[in-house]
């Protein structure tokens, strides 16, 4: 089915996008508004939930390393529930991919291609999605990997020129709004990074595995999530907790304030660069997985005849998927869950259906 | 063969996605906006807008004509204004160089968040403009005046409140992101500073008076607006304002004076300043301490001093530092007792140091505000006397 085959290193990369993915501009003005001045406690609380839940789907996928969630959900469940279960995950996939196109179609069309049609835009990155998921998983990770010295270059200059306008006492009063509001900060913080994450179970079987694996996999997990806690403290430092939760893309508005002796300024355009760069990888590994997974729960011989049409699917979800932006901020908090369900309790389900059929087994 | 139909449906592709002309604007068809007017009357919206325009502003090709020219329209809602004023002005408007906006005083009387609403949600302007309040007159009139130094008076105006926010300590420039973020921020009250007429002369001024040396209208800085939520409710008076800069924090560098045993002036040119607030219980009950330090010069000296002497600039330290409390005491017990708002942000300082506190207190700290105690520590060092020691006329005394 899939041929390609991708070294640890490109895991960790696609991990590193993967995380930061769409969250650099949405996830601050989140956790800002439910935590204010905090918002960066509740980034370090959701690295601390979001890494041991990472550490178990690898763990997780472990148990068949040559198979994905798609294909052990039946070996493990028969064919009945567990292609039920697959199809929640199909469904997962492609939603999510719509629903990161959608993100990356309000964003443009909200701050830079004012007047241009969302789907105009849609369409140009479907076309890249299809072309993208044509060439196959190794044809990604490589791009990935190409992109990825850009990628932290812009990331970089991004601190480093923000960093005249930082300060530090935008971040008082520490605790000022309690527990209450970090641990509720820290739930955007955990699910959207970490928890979505779970399409890993989709491509894991196809990394070369060695001995740095898992090691490597759990190093991009870490700096991925540093690089979103990093952000969310640097959004609160530049324009602090008011103006941060009152911007739809508060990075965003962050960025515009570069300034660096009058002379450079108006370069936010960097933030956006770096944000649909993330922003693709994501899609495009959600999409991946849709496709592959559709083709395996169908038994197909090959996903690639999947992408055209999963384009077109596509077109027309990522329009339809929501009627405005307010909507789609409505969405958000239910979002949470369903992310948590197929990052943690399904998988806990089948790791604990797989331990008590494994015993089963020995016993007779 | 594949590989030419691959070519072509490239170069297609190519032509096709990535000419992102869409909705393209070239420069010369925008109207770059450096200024706009607010002003409002009878529930509708008399907004104005200075555009540049470029030929005059061109260094070798202007001086015949004015450099901005002022369009003006009418409208229930600004985003209406903005567009209705293609009516009038040939090319659209483009507001993302704003440098000014000018509020008239009834604007902010009836609040400003709604108007400062459109300049934010809209992607086009950014936030790094000042608010000015049009003091005695309307905003309209503020943007027609023509400022010699700088071409663009909006930019004259942004220049203007930059160095003296830099250097002159009555002023204090808010650009309007600092504005909303003070909006919004619990435990504090807005204040922006106001710009008026100074040679009050209703008549248009016309590029004949470009000739002049002393222009008949000038603009400058009078006093700041306090205010309640968004709303306007009074002006602080110039040492008010001082006293409210040195409060803020937001003082670099100013001059003051005090005065000699001899009726005379001695100035100090004040070099750096810095203050914090803290707050404390006393009883239950907040206190605010406010510590400045200040490292002055001596700028002039007009009077017989022999600073020469150590204990005299010991004395004059006292006096500055005695000075300095007098003025921040006045301004506060001014806000306290005229506005009961609280402008210095007191409430932040509180939140900050007692959350928990803070939240019993919020719901009615208007009240309970112009009863806070504030207790003021100064430490004024002077560090040096300039290029010459004891005064000239000493000097000719001792002679």
């Amino acid at each position: 089915m899939e041929n390609g085959r991708i070294s640890s290193r490109q895991l960790a990369v696609l991990v590193i996008y993967f995380i930061i993915g769409d969250m650099l501009l949405i996830l601050p003005s989140l956790t800002i508004s439910a935590a204010k001045q905090d918002g960066w406690i509740s980034g370090g609380m959701g690295l601390l939930i979001g890494w041991p839940i990472a550490w178990f789907l690898y763990r997780f996928s472990r148990l068949f390393p040559k198979l994905t969630i798609i294909q052990y959900n039946r070996r493990l469940l028969g064919r009945w529930v567990g292609g039920l279960i697959s199809l929640f995950y199909l469904y997962y996939y492609l939603v999510t991919t719509a629903m990161l196109l959608r993100e990356a179609g309000d964003f443009l069309t909200t701050q830079i291609f004012t007047e241009t049609p969302i789907n105009a835009i849609h369409f140009m990155m479907i076309v890249t999605l299809v072309w993208g998921t044509k060439s196959g998983l190794e044809a990604i990770a490589r791009s990935g990997e190409t992109f990825f010295p850009l990628y932290i270059f812009l990331f970089l200059a991004l601190f480093v020129l923000l960093l005249p306008q930082a300060e530090l006492s935008r971040l008082q009063p520490v605790m000022g709004e309690g527990l209450r509001a970090i641990t509720h900060g820290s739930l955007y913080s955990s699910t959207f990074t970490f928890c979505e994450l779970n399409t890993v179970l989709m491509f894991l079987p196809y990394v070369v595995t060695s001995k740095t694996t898992e090691r490597d996999y759990l190093i991009g997990v870490f700096l991925g999530g540093m690089a979103i806690c990093s952000i969310i403290l640097l959004t609160l430092l530049v324009i602090g907790p008011n103006l941060a939760s009152s911007y739809l893309y508060a990075t965003y508005a962050a960025a515009q304030k570069i300034n660096v002796g009058n002379f450079l300024q108006r370069v936010e355009a960097i933030l956006a660069i770096n944000w649909i760069l993330s922003t693709f990888f994501k899609t495009i590994l959600d999409f991946y997985a849709f496709l592959l997974g559709t083709a395996q729960l169908f038994k197909l011989r090959d996903y690639r005849p999947l992408s055209i049409p999963g384009g077109m699917l596509l077109f027309g979800l990522a329009f339809a998927i929501t009627t405005n932006t307010v909507y789609f901020d409505y969405i958000v908090d239910y979002y949470i869950f369903w992310d948590f369900t197929c990052a943690f309790v399904l998988p806990l389900m089948l790791y604990m259906v797989y331990k008590f059929r494994s015993q089963t087994m020995l016993s007779k | 063969m594949k590989r030419i139909t691959g070519g072509i449906l490239a170069a297609v592709m190519i032509l096709v996605l990535l000419t992102g002309c869409w909705s393209r604007r070239e420069l010369n068809e925008l109207g770059i906006v450096s200024g706009i007017a607010i002003d409002k009357s009878d529930d509708q919206y008399h907004l104005s807008v200075q555009v540049v325009i470029p030929d005059q502003v061109n260094g070798r090709m202007g001086k015949q004509d004015t450099p901005v020219a002022v369009y003006k329209t009418v409208a229930p809602t600004l985003f209406e204004a903005f567009r209705k004023l293609t009516e009038t002005s040939p090319r659209k408007i483009y507001t993302a160089h704003i440098r000014t906006l000018v509020l008239s005083e009834e604007v902010a009387r009836d609040g400003i968040a709604k108007v400062i609403d459109i300049l934010v949600r809209n992607p086009e302007t950014r936030p790094d403009y000042y608010v000015l309040i049009a003091r005695d007159v309307s905003a309209e009139n503020i943007l027609k005046v023509l400022t010699p130094l700088e071409k663009i008076p909006a930019e004259a105006l942004f220049y203007s409140l930059d160095t003296s926010n830099k250097v002159w300590a009555p002023v204090a420039a808010v650009t309007v992101d600092t504005l909303i973020d003070q909006l919004m921020t619990t435990g504090m009250s807005p204040v922006l500073p106001g710009i008026s007429l100074l040679e009050n002369d209703s008549r248009d001024t016309k590029s004949e008076d470009m000739r002049h040396i002393d222009h008949p209208v000038k603009l400058g800085y009078s006093g700041m607006a306090v205010f309640r939520n968004d709303k306007l409710i009074g002006w602080m008076t110039k040492d008010e304002g001082k006293g409210y800069n040195y409060i803020r924090n937001t003082v670099s560098s100013t001059a003051g004076h005090l005065k000699c045993p001899d009726g005379k002036y001695i100035s100090l040119e004040i070099i750096r300043s810095h203050t914090e607030m803290k707050s404390r219980l006393e009883a239950g009950k907040p206190v605010i301490e406010i510590s400045a330090k200040v490292e002055s010069n001596i700028g002039e000296l007009e009077c017989s001093l022999n600073i020469n002497d150590p204990m005299v600039l010991e004395q004059l330290q006292a006096a500055g530092e005695q000075d300095l409390e007098n003025l921040m005491r006045q301004s506060v017990e001014a806000v306290q007792r005229r506005y009961k708002v609280d402008v210095f942000g007191f409430g932040q300082v509180i939140y900050n140091a007692y959350p928990k506190l803070w939240k019993k207190l919020e719901p009615q700290w208007n009240d309970e505000f112009p009863h806070l105690k504030v207790v003021y520590k100064v430490d004024a060092h002077i560090r040096n006397t300039g290029m010459i020691t004891n005064s000239i006329e000493r000097r000719m005394k001792e002679k």
